[in-house]
């Protein structure tokens, strides 16, 4: 009797500390399970993977429906606004694209949403780029200003300058002048890349940190 | 905004015949489900049977023409004089299109669903290799759906929990631990590619070297010794990255992003303009 | 083969390996160093100090699972911090999973501070990521009728939280977490023509290209990855899962700096004797 309430105590999903310890475990394995591929390719990280992608995909629907159709179209329709069905129209014509005869039917909604998007690049442009430009005019001189300030707004303005006179494409650079700026350009470029190179290294740490911390933290309870 | 108005009009007196003339609020939701799949067959059917009959030579300039008039509410509402207000006569029309989009792409997530359950379905059908993993994706797809549904429809404490453990132990642990490995590859890849092989390559990696080390505390430490203030901090790792970051990267960036935002607006123009060429626009629809 | 050759084909499963110890160790044992805190931090920081307590701020989640360890400490601090000065924040998710994961975050802080949802908070749920441009057209117009309901499907009107807010003069502050880098957008279609101010945590791969923003003053501050969340637990006097983390990212960049050296040398070095045999 007690090793069938015991094992009914674990199944009890109604506490949440039960369904906690299942839920550390089910990703203990998981997570072990995908890490697996780092040793060599193999079966179960492949059924991990696939088990993710169902259950990322489950999990989408679910939220589209209960978060966006349900409160902002379904229950505009039942509510009385019936001219939302228009939407279910236009939204069934993007699955024509499985269609081979009447696959141009998808391209109608696909290039009106398309259009619509660039229509609103010349907003975008302005409201993203004046900004932009007018904090490129940095003085290097001027009444009180820090050698500091003058130095680095300098070196601003050099390497803004070789960068946009490396992607300057209209003439080739043949003579001298016209083609050191571009070749500083590309130094500048690769320094650049450097430093980014550097913040991606500790992204892609972070991500690892996380998961190292949760198999020696949630699971076996041995952090620090 | 009245021509908007009157094409409302026109359309709700003629089409929802379900939806908009039987049914009520309150009406029970199989009802409405009937009426919408109706509404939805008899508008979508004319609509069908009106798109078959264009010719195919039109079909390409009736999709350039719908392109076009797609973005012209936006690029129209930025060009045209606005009153004193800061609006113009588009201004009002363009704030409800983005209510319509919201529904219309929440219909189109559905394609990458239905992509992977075509694919799946298939090779499970088939009994291709591996078919007991594409067995799991539909379980797994079906489990966390049905999971989600029950939590939101019966919300209790077990429903709940389930839901949780579920999405905890499986959507959250496996997504992040996939995009982890990646920190294992870069170790590698940084390992064998990064060879001082150039002066631009040798440039690339001090600048590397010194945004790794001075992002993090050992790189604070490491130069601890210097002073904070004075000429001298500046040495320090901390603020040498930081300078890097802040200074000769972020000129750089502008000088890239200025060259992509204007490539960015030629294409929406080539976009908006059905001007772009490629082996969809190349053949006959 | 000699051993500078050696050098440069270290097996990748022994680097691997040597990456997950080097991870451990200071996560099992400790590694405390100081962290600093960069002026971009500190403008965040200020951003949410600085914003008005009539006004009310969008915390806007564009993550998900993938890059959690990067941007929920970004989230979690930012909502303490909120929280913590009694300003009103609404959080706005363009990813399904981080849609739960920020309202799950925000219920366990909210409950911690003895914070109520609806009055003091709201999780505005998942909007599709395709409709951003249209929704940036229309919501800074009339926020309660083009957000339309809250996560549990509830109308924004309903909620005390939203009330005096009405067009996107009433927002202070947008505070962006993405793994994506849709800043541009906020800028463009927000920022630019209303003014609104935004302060930026991406994953730390996106951070070099932010300054650009930095600079130009579209944006007030921003958190580089976890050791931006670690920055700014410090400014809140708070050690959450960045500060005890940042060790372990210490150790693992040295490791990379030790390989890549380790690496160069022998590739310099066999270089030279293969010259000199030449």
């Amino acid at each position: 009797m007690n090793i069938f309430h015991n094992i009914g105590h674990s199944f009890n999903f109604a506490n949440s500390t039960v369904a906690n310890t299942w839920m550390v475990w089910i990703a203990a394995i998981g997570t072990l399970a995908i890490y697996s591929v780092l040793y060599k390719e193999n079966p179960v990280y492949r059924l991990f993977e696939h088990i993710f992608i169902g259950a990322a995909s489950g999990y989408s629907v679910f939220v589209t429906w209960t978060q966006i159709l349900k409160p902002m179209w379904w229950d505009k329709i039942t509510s009385g606004e019936a001219y939302w069905v228009f939407a279910l129209v236009g939204g069934a014509m993007f699955y024509f694209i499985y269609s081979k005869k009447h696959v141009w039917i998808s391209r109608i909604i696909f290039g009106t949403l398309l259009g619509l998007v660039s229509g609103a690049a010349f907003k975008g442009f302005a409201g993203l780029n004046v900004d932009r430009i007018h904090a490129s005019f940095k003085p290097i001189a001027g009444h009180g200003m820090p050698l500091s300030e003058s130095l680095n707004n300098l070196v601003f303005i050099i390497v803004l300058l070789a960068v946009m006179s490396y992607f300057f494409f209209s003439f080739e650079h043949k003579n001298r002048v016209t083609s050191m700026p571009p070749k500083l350009g590309r130094w500048c470029l690769m320094f650049a890349f450097g430093a980014m190179f550097g913040s991606t290294v500790m992204a892609r740490m972070s991500l690892l940190i996380g998961r190292v911390y949760f198999l020696l933290g949630e699971w076996l309870h041995i952090i620090r | 905004m009245y021509i908007l108005a009157t094409l409302k009009t026109f359309l709700l007196k003629w089409f929802p015949i379900f939806t908009h003339g039987m049914l009520k609020p309150g009406a029970p939701w199989y009802a409405w489900l009937g009426g919408i799949i109706g509404d939805f067959l008899i508008i979508g059917g004319i609509l069908f049977l009106i798109l078959r009959m264009v010719p195919a030579r039109y079909r390409k300039s009736l999709i350039a023409l719908l392109t076009f008039l797609g973005g012209v509410p936006y690029a129209l509402e930025f060009f045209w004089p606005a009153s004193k207000g800061g609006d113009n006569f588009l201004s009002l029309f363009v704030r409800q299109i983005g209510d319509g989009t919201n529904v219309l792409y929440s219909f189109a997530l559905g394609l990458g669903i239905f992509s992977l359950m075509r694919f799946h379905a298939n090779n499970l059908i088939r009994k291709r290799p591996g078919w007991h993993n594409n067995l799991a994706f539909f379980v797994a797809f079906f489990t966390m759906m049905l999971a989600g549904f029950a939590n939101s429809v019966h919300h209790n404490a077990v429903n709940s929990n389930v839901f949780d453990m579920l999405f905890g132990g499986i959507v959250s642990a496996l997504g992040s631990t996939m995009f982890s490995t990646i920190g294992f590859f870069i170790v590698s890849a940084a390992y064998r590619a990064f060879r001082i092989r150039s002066g631009e390559a040798t440039l690339m990696l001090a600048a590397a070297f010194v945004v790794m080390l001075g992002q993090v505390p050992v790189g604070a430490w490491m130069t601890s010794g210097i002073p904070e203030n004075g000429v001298w901090a500046n040495l320090r790792l901390e603020n040498l990255s930081y300078w890097i970051l802040n200074q000769p990267n972020m000129a750089a960036q502008r000088g890239m992003y200025f060259g992509i935002e204007i490539g960015a607006l030629a294409m929406a123009l080539r976009t908006w303009l059905s001007l772009e060429r490629g082996s969809f626009f190349e053949k006959e629809l | 083969m000699t051993i500078f050759e050696k050098l440069q084909h270290i097996d990748r499963r022994i680097m691997y390996l040597l990456l997950l110890l080097v991870i451990a160790w200071p996560l099992i044992w400790g590694m405390d160093m100081p962290i600093m805190v960069s002026p971009a931090v500190k403008g965040v920081y200020n951003a949410v100090e600085k914003m008005p307590k009539d006004k009310m701020a969008i915390i806007i989640v564009y993550w998900g699972s993938g890059t959690i360890a990067e941007n929920r400490p970004q989230v979690e601090a930012l909502m303490r911090h909120f929280m913590m000065r009694n300003k009103r924040f609404a959080v706005l998710a363009f990813d399904p999973q981080g849609s739960k994961f920020s309202y799950d975050s925000a219920k366990i802080i909210s409950s911690e501070l003895h914070k109520t949802y609806g009055k003091d908070w709201v999780h505005w749920g998942f909007r599709p990521p395709a409709n951003l441009i249209p929704l940036l057209q229309s919501f800074p117009h009339d926020v309660i009728k083009n957000i339309g309901t809250d996560i549990n499907g509830t109308p924004l009107g309903k909620l005390p939280v939203m009330n005096g807010i009405k067009t996107i003069k009433d927002i202070g502050l947008l505070a962006d977490t993405t793994s994506v880098g849709e800043l541009d957008y906020w800028i463009a279609y927000v920022h630019g023509p209303y003014r609104t101010p935004i302060v930026y945590g991406p994953t730390a791969v996106m951070t070099a290209d932010a300054f650009n923003s930095l600079d130009a003053g579209q944006i007030n501050g921003l958190l580089p990855g976890m050791q931006g969340a670690a920055a700014y637990e410090k400014m809140l006097g708070r050690k959450g899962f960045a500060t005890k983390a940042t060790g372990a990212l210490s150790s693992s960049h040295l490791l990379i700096i030790a390989l890549i050296i380790l690496g160069n040398i022998g590739y310099i070095i066999t270089r030279r004797r293969q010259e000199q045999q030449a």
